[in-house]
């Protein structure tokens, strides 16, 4: 497969990981931003331990959810109660507090960062497993009491508490899994790359994931699936003169899409209009072919 | 002794800015509802417009200053039908949303259109750094002393402007309740537009204070400053004008102290850590939440 259209799938499969990281906490209502910090946990981890300790790549990935995971419990502890708006700059600030600590840690190759790390053998294998399992994990999340009573907490934190929910309880979780699904999509990064440097986990790097899940659909999780890959991929099929234009377009259609579509173009009356076509095709199938 | 004294004059300088800064961020937050990112990113277009309008008058800042309030002014007014359909339904996570697309144009635009990208230098006249009085090894420079003092006019007018007069007290009847400030006649959208031209024109004030402190601007600031008001702001308590104050002239002293007592770049890291903290354990900030 040719190189640049691995690397495409490479990363639609990370943004991916990232949108479904902002996606689950924004089930309750926190604008969770804190997926870039979880991520260059998951990447810094992954890095070090592959070429410092010589693990096994897939013992690597295996453990990077866990390592995200605990990096996003540490402050989900103090931020599972938070209303929406400040969870969202706290764990922007978290951006900034993890770039300059792994800028100042020589152990982490401080400014210039790690190289060398070693390459994905099957990588288009191991991403699309992870992009499943994840899509399953979060599949199930959404269609059971927990997601349940986390879209509740999203429409009234009140009627939320009348039916006994620990809304704190809720906060934290989908933070730690949020957490772990940066943690992976972060190894899979550093794996792709071949480097880590503070530089890559910054502010800009929300920008493509922002656009996935407010323009795609914030309330399903099949709008940061179907848009990640298109936003991600447009710069790369438009003509250069129009492709370095790409801030302005992600930026214009997050503002056209607030104002026009809140839900974004993927919303749940869409999917359960596509369910219902599906199963009316299917019927009709039947009936056809008996 | 004299570090410490140092430091101390050269953060309270900062701080002085990112006061103002906030103040105008809260007034938005207040007033409208509105989590205006982007207001960081005016101000840098701000600070873009004194640099033009320098290199065309000839150094002049006779002509400058009025340059950067009004491109400011214009600016965030312009910004101000965008946000309407949202602050009409209180979505202040889509506000924020809305704001970073707004940064992302107007990043853009500074990082392609704007001498190429390539930061801007303001001249030694407007930036300079000369000591003007001395404290042992310590300085206060004219560029921190008329910040200062700029500030000091700048916040006084405003909470003269919002206290005293009848427009101020139309917005702050329309931060209480929107829906009763209508009733009883206040003309909300035309005082909404207001909220946002005088936001726009703190900013214009901040773009000059900020071209004589750094001296220089490039497109990135934008998101360095707007991160730092807004975390400042939640500092505070969200809408806390008076705390907003105070919390930003806190942050820019602790800058100041932990650039001159630590190595590296930890002046960020540590300011963000004690935001966090006071965050995670009282969530309405140090001096509690008016939204």
């Amino acid at each position: 497969m040719p190189l640049p259209l691995l690397n495409y799938i490479a990363f639609s499969g990370i943004f991916i990981l990232l949108s479904w990281a902002i996606y689950l906490p924004y089930r309750c209502g926190q604008l969770y931003l804190a997926p870039v910090y979880s991520m260059a946990t998951g990447a810094y981890f992954a890095a070090y331990v592959t070429t410092e300790w010589n693990w096994p790549i897939v013992l690597a990935i295996l453990s990077s959810p866990f390592v995200g995971a605990f990096f996003a419990f540490l402050p989900a502890l103090g931020l599972r109660k938070a209303p929406g708006f400040t969870t969202a700059i706290a764990s922007l600030a978290l951006i900034f507090i993890i770039q300059t600590i792994v800028m100042n840690l020589k152990i982490l190759g401080g400014h210039s960062g790690m190289f060398g790390i070693p390459a994905l053998e099957y990588p288009l294998t191991t991403i699309l497993i992870v992009l499943l399992v994840a899509g399953i994990i979060v599949y199930r999340i959404d269609h059971s009491r927990f997601g349940r009573a986390a879209e509740l907490l999203y429409y009234s934190s009140e009627e939320t508490a009348c039916f006994g929910v620990n809304m704190a309880l809720v906060g934290m979780l989908l933070q730690v899994l949020s957490g772990a699904l940066s943690g992976i999509a972060g190894a899979l990064y550093a794996f792709t790359v071949g480097s880590v440097f503070p530089g890559a986990f910054s502010f800009s790097m929300l920008l493509v994931v922002f656009s996935a899940v407010f323009v795609g659909g914030n309330l399903t999780m099949w709008g940061a699936l179907v848009f990640a890959p298109i936003l991600w991929g447009l710069p790369l099929i438009l003509p250069e003169a129009i492709a370095e234009w790409k801030d302005v377009i992600y930026g214009g259609l997050l503002i056209c899409i607030l104002i026009l579509r809140p839900e974004g173009v993927i919303s749940k009356e869409t999917v359960r209009e596509v369910g219902d076509g599906i199963r009316k095709l299917a019927r009709m199938r039947r009936r056809v072919f008996g | 002794m004299d570090v410490f004294f140092a430091q101390f004059i050269n953060g309270l300088a900062v701080g002085s800015m990112y006061a103002i800064v906030v103040t105008g961020f809260n007034l938005l937050l207040l007033v409208s509802g509105v989590v205006q990112f982007a207001y960081a990113h005016v101000v840098v277009i701000g600070m873009y417009a004194t640099w033009i309008a320098l290199r065309i008058t000839g150094n002049n800042l006779i002509f400058a200053i009025p340059a950067a309030l009004l491109s400011s002014t214009l600016l965030s007014i312009l910004t101000e039908p965008l946000f309407r359909p949202l602050a009409r339904r209180r979505a202040a996570n889509q506000t924020f949303v809305m704001s970073i697309g707004i940064a992302l144009i107007l990043t853009h635009i500074m990082a392609k259109h704007l001498h190429e990208g390539m930061p801007i230098a303001f001249p030694e006249s407007l930036s300079s750094h000369a000591a003007a009085i001395r404290f042992g090894i310590a300085a206060l420079s004219i560029g921190q002393i008329y910040t200062f003092l700029g500030t000091i006019v700048a916040v006084t007018a405003f909470m003269y402007l919002l206290y005293r007069t009848m427009t101020g007290r139309a917005l702050r009847a329309m931060a209480q309740s929107p829906f009763v400030a209508r009733l009883i006649g206040i003309p909300t959208t035309k005082m909404g537009i207001a909220s946002y031209g005088i936001a726009g024109f703190l900013g214009g004030v901040t773009a000059v204070f900020l071209a004589m402190a750094l001296g220089s601007a490039y497109p990135a600031l934008g998101d360095a400053l707007g991160v730092k008001v807004i975390a400042t702001a939640l500092f505070a308590g969200l809408g806390n004008l008076r705390g907003g104050l105070i919390c930003g002239l806190i942050l820019g002293v602790t800058e100041g102290l932990t650039a001159g007592y630590l190595p590296g770049q930890w002046s960020n890291a540590m300011a963000f850590a004690m935001i966090m903290v006071t965050v995670m354990f009282k969530p309405t900030g140090l001096f509690g939440t008016r939204v």
